[in-house]
């Protein structure tokens, strides 16, 4: 097992290599100037080219890579063209703040999807699991967006019981922090829960039609018994890897809602890097994100035995 | 000589201030007016929406509108826009022209007051001035005082003549000299030297402002704090100028990038002003404050100009006659209308609806005549080539005029295409020239002079310029030298004539803002730049954040 941890983590650094050549040279064939965007409103050309200059956008883009390689392995991400921030500095500080949004809401989502998909998929195409695949189905097609204006619109605006926007971490105020976090967290649980109760459901349906189950009831039993010990390890390990997907996706996948909840996460920040063309910024959280993703999944590969005895780690 | 060469300018911009206020009156339309309140109220906290984060808080040197709008509450200059966009003292008492107009002395209020206790002298004007000048400080509108800019003016010295005297000599004499020190975008505050670390790195802006930096939590919020050692001007609120009593206690700028969840969370009393809200969303906002009365709602012209590109380089518009026909296809007015829910009005002029240089000669143009518009295509070879018109999603009065303008061109019988881009890649085109025709939006110049210099040069300096003419070049070279009001006038309305027969561009109205508060805020009043001033803005009793 520590063998083949090791070789996973040293697959980490090709991944990166790989990512960060994308990701320095995708951005650079969208159209679209950081030192224009820069300027802005002055519409001056003259400053333009002096502020290419200063940002190091003249210099040809081997150059501009081989610079920013160097500075990433020496830990330095760089620094943003529009606010002079250290990239690394911004990513901790909005990575923290997105941790706090998307950690209560796995969490959740988990807590509810895999009884759920179980319960589901035990009493098949029974009024029960048909509620719950209406419900899982509803929530995976409403849009994020418009869940959120909806929640907003009756919790804050109509009610007045939860903050409609804004965002408290939990180590300025804990109470603040969790009536600002109900709203986002539900939105993101919901969407999250659907997905994962979906797979649960399928790998559950998949087990349950298996002889060895077939074999524990013969034995006499109790369905409680069964789904506990003999379904729960089986089923769990396919969510296991959705589990896996699903955390690095809403790493950086929560941007609408922290738009629309004016969160200041790791997801808006990227969205306005993008708009802005702010190289350094963009490169540090793709590299960031696909860092935490990969390691994340790897904690994932190294459970998976754990559920599941017939995979074996080599 | 006291008030010489900038106050003819000054005094005759001030003689048409009745009939300015009179249409900046008509102009500004407040469903429900907030001001009369009697009894200002001094306590609590105004909680305002941004749609994006700040740049930095060193003014004029990372900047956008945003951060313009929050430092110019730390902040001021030696001089400041009124409402009516001519130039007021603010730190200055008064300030002197020489005769020849290459001498500017600004005589120093007394008593004023740095946000840190100390006391604002020349020496710190001096300071802030030369380090602006410095250009390791990174100052954007450097070149419109070092020599290198279209109007070669620089300022030789800054010399601090008493510790109430600050003097200013320039290699020429120039009528924008004062607007420049007062243009919003290119903030010249006066800030003391502690303000800078011991390196000269930027650190924070110790100002002279109704409001102090109190902190700022980046991508969340900008909150400032009134500075209790502001001394006021005895003149009423007046734009940038007179008098500014902060009577909030805290201003809390809070970034959200949605306009429609921010809207939904002053509704919800988590804000207390959302402004530039989109315009498609006035008619509601106005049903809820008949409904309720918990808003208040606010419409304001500004002098952001929307337009419509035209690439002359390009070989179709290269000729003036298919220039004519496509004005001729195009109506500013239903255009504004479409794109604005009828709340502006038609401008082909630069020089905005709101200047006092807008004249009614700015109100003429190409009428509309569609079969004179084929007419015209055909005799400039047009033969129905695909024409494409650049647009993006981000402003979206942009992508409202595109399509507008797309209809009305296909009446007149084009083939045009809307090419949608981000905006991003829309301003890199406006910039290297890559477009044939561009939906596009020049954000508020104080002084058409400033806009007409975004617009009139040769394209092989700048591919930005978009109109070569050289003798609009040189009416807008006369414009700096000119020495009244009067002269500039005569120039404006000269350029537009020009402008009338070469349709170097395609004007179409002035922008509009719609800005919504909670009932509760009281005295508030956007204007002609389009971004809140809290001073003088109170909060009623009683309410509850």
């Amino acid at each position: 097992m520590y063998r083949y941890a090791l070789k996973k983590i040293l697959l980490i650094i090709p991944t990166l290599l790989i990512v960060s050549l994308f990701a320095f040279t995708l951005i650079r064939m969208i159209p679209g100037d950081p030192a224009v965007m820069f300027v802005g409103d002055l519409q001056d050309a003259a400053a333009v080219q002096k502020v290419r200059r200063q940002m190091g956008l003249d210099q040809p883009v081997y150059i501009q890579y081989y610079r920013w390689v160097r500075q990433v392995a020496g830990g330095n991400l760089g620094v943003s063209l529009m606010t002079r921030e250290p990239v690394f500095n911004a990513l901790a500080e909005r990575f923290s703040v997105t941790v706090q949004v998307i950690a209560p809401a796995f969490i959740l989502a988990a807590i509810i999807a895999v009884p759920a998909g179980m319960i589901a998929a035990w009493r098949q195409n029974s009024r029960l699991d048909n509620a719950i695949v209406l419900v899982m189905i509803v929530c995976l097609s409403v849009p994020s967006f418009w869940l959120a204006l909806l929640l907003i619109l009756i919790f804050g605006v109509e009610l007045n019981w939860l903050p409609s926007i804004g965002f408290v971490s939990v180590t300025e105020d804990l109470g603040a922090a969790i009536r600002y976090l109900v709203l986002p967290v539900i939105v993101l649980t919901l969407i999250e829960m659907a997905m994962l109760t979906r797979v649960m459901r399928a790998s559950t349906i998949e087990v349950l039609n298996q002889d060895y189950i077939t074999h524990a009831r013969a034995k006499g039993l109790s369905e409680s018994i069964i789904l506990r010990r003999h379904v729960f390890k089986n089923a769990f390990a396919p969510t296991l890897t959705m589990l896996g997907l699903a955390l690095g996706s809403l790493l950086s996948g929560t941007a609408i809602i922290e738009t629309v909840f004016a969160i200041p996460g790791l997801g808006l920040y990227l969205v306005d890097a993008v708009y802005a063309r702010d190289y350094p910024v963009i490169q540090g959280t793709l590299l960031f994100v696909v860092a935490v993703y990969t390691a994340v999944n790897l904690l994932a590969d190294l459970l998976y035995p754990v559920f599941d005895p017939r995979v074996k780690l080599q | 000589m006291a008030y010489g060469f900038g106050s003819l300018l000054l005094q005759a911009a001030r003689s048409r201030r009745t009939s300015l206020s009179c249409s900046i009156g008509l102009l500004l339309v407040v469903s429900h007016w907030a001001g009369a309140a009697p009894a200002p109220r001094y306590g609590g906290e105004i909680r305002v929406a941004i749609n994006s984060d700040i740049r930095s808080t060193n003014p004029g040197v990372n900047r956008d509108g945003n951060t313009d709008m929050v430092l110019y509450h730390i902040v001021e200059s030696l001089v400041a826009y009124r409402e009516d966009l001519t130039v007021a003292p603010m730190l200055a008492e008064t300030y002197a022209v020489s005769a020849d107009g290459l001498s500017y002395t600004f005589t120093l209020r007394d008593n004023l007051r740095f946000h840190n206790g100390e006391p604002v002298t020349a020496r710190e004007v001096k300071w802030s001035w030369d380090r602006l000048l410095d250009p390791d400080t990174g100052f954007r509108c450097l070149d419109w005082y070092d020599g290198s800019g279209s109007s070669g003016l620089k300022i030789l010295e800054v010399a601090a003549v008493d510790a109430g005297t600050v003097r200013f000599r320039l290699n020429r004499p120039s009528a924008l000299f004062l607007q420049r020190i007062a243009y919003i975008q290119c903030l010249t505050g006066v800030m003391h030297p502690d303000s800078v670390n011991a390196d000269g790195s930027w650190r924070e802006p110790i100002g002279t402002g109704p409001y102090r930096l109190q902190s700022w939590q980046r991508g969340k919020q900008i909150v400032l704090s009134r500075f209790a050692g502001y001394q006021s001007r005895s003149e009423a609120r007046d734009g940038l100028a007179g008098a500014k009593i902060a009577y909030a206690d805290t201003l809390r700028f809070i970034v959200n990038p949605d306009r429609i969840a921010a809207k939904v969370g002053l509704y919800a009393n988590d804000l207390d002003l959302v402004f530039a809200t989109p315009l498609g969303s006035y008619r509601e906002a106005e049903r809820r404050r008949q409904r309720r009365g918990d808003i208040n709602l606010f419409h304001q012209q500004t002098l952001d100009w929307t337009v419509l590109l035209i690439q002359s380089a390009d070989a179709l518009f290269k000729n003036e006659t298919m220039r004519r026909a496509l004005a001729h296809a195009i109506i500013p007015d239903q255009v504004a209308a479409f794109a604005s829910n009828d709340l502006a009005t038609g401008n082909a002029s630069a020089v905005a609806n709101s200047s006092p240089f807008h004249t009614a000669l700015h109100d003429t143009w190409l009428n509309y005549d569609p079969e004179r518009a084929r007419k015209l295509a055909r005799q400039a070879g047009y033969r129905g080539e695909e024409i494409v018109i650049q647009t993006n999603r981000k402003f979206s009065y942009m992508f409202d005029n595109a399509i507008a303008i797309q209809a009305m061109l296909h009446a007149a019988g084009f083939n045009v295409r809307v090419e949608v881009l981000d905006w991003a890649s829309q301003l890199s085109n406006f910039f290297s020239g890559k477009f044939q025709l561009s939906s596009f939006g020049y954000s508020a110049r104080s002084h058409p002079a400033f806009l007409y210099g975004n617009i009139i040069g040769s394209k092989n300096s700048k591919a930005t310029y978009q109109w070569e003419s050289v003798a609009a070049q040189e009416l807008l070279r006369q414009i700096e030298s000119s020495t009244d009001a009067g002269e500039q006038q005569r120039i404006f309305d000269r350029l537009h004539e020009l402008a009338k027969q070469q349709v170097p561009i395609i004007g179409l109205y002035n922008d509009h803002i719609v800005d919504i508060t909670r009932s509760h805020v009281r005295n508030y009043q956007p204007w002609v730049f389009g971004r809140p001033r809290l001073w003088g803005v109170w909060l009623e009793a009683g309410h509850t954040e």
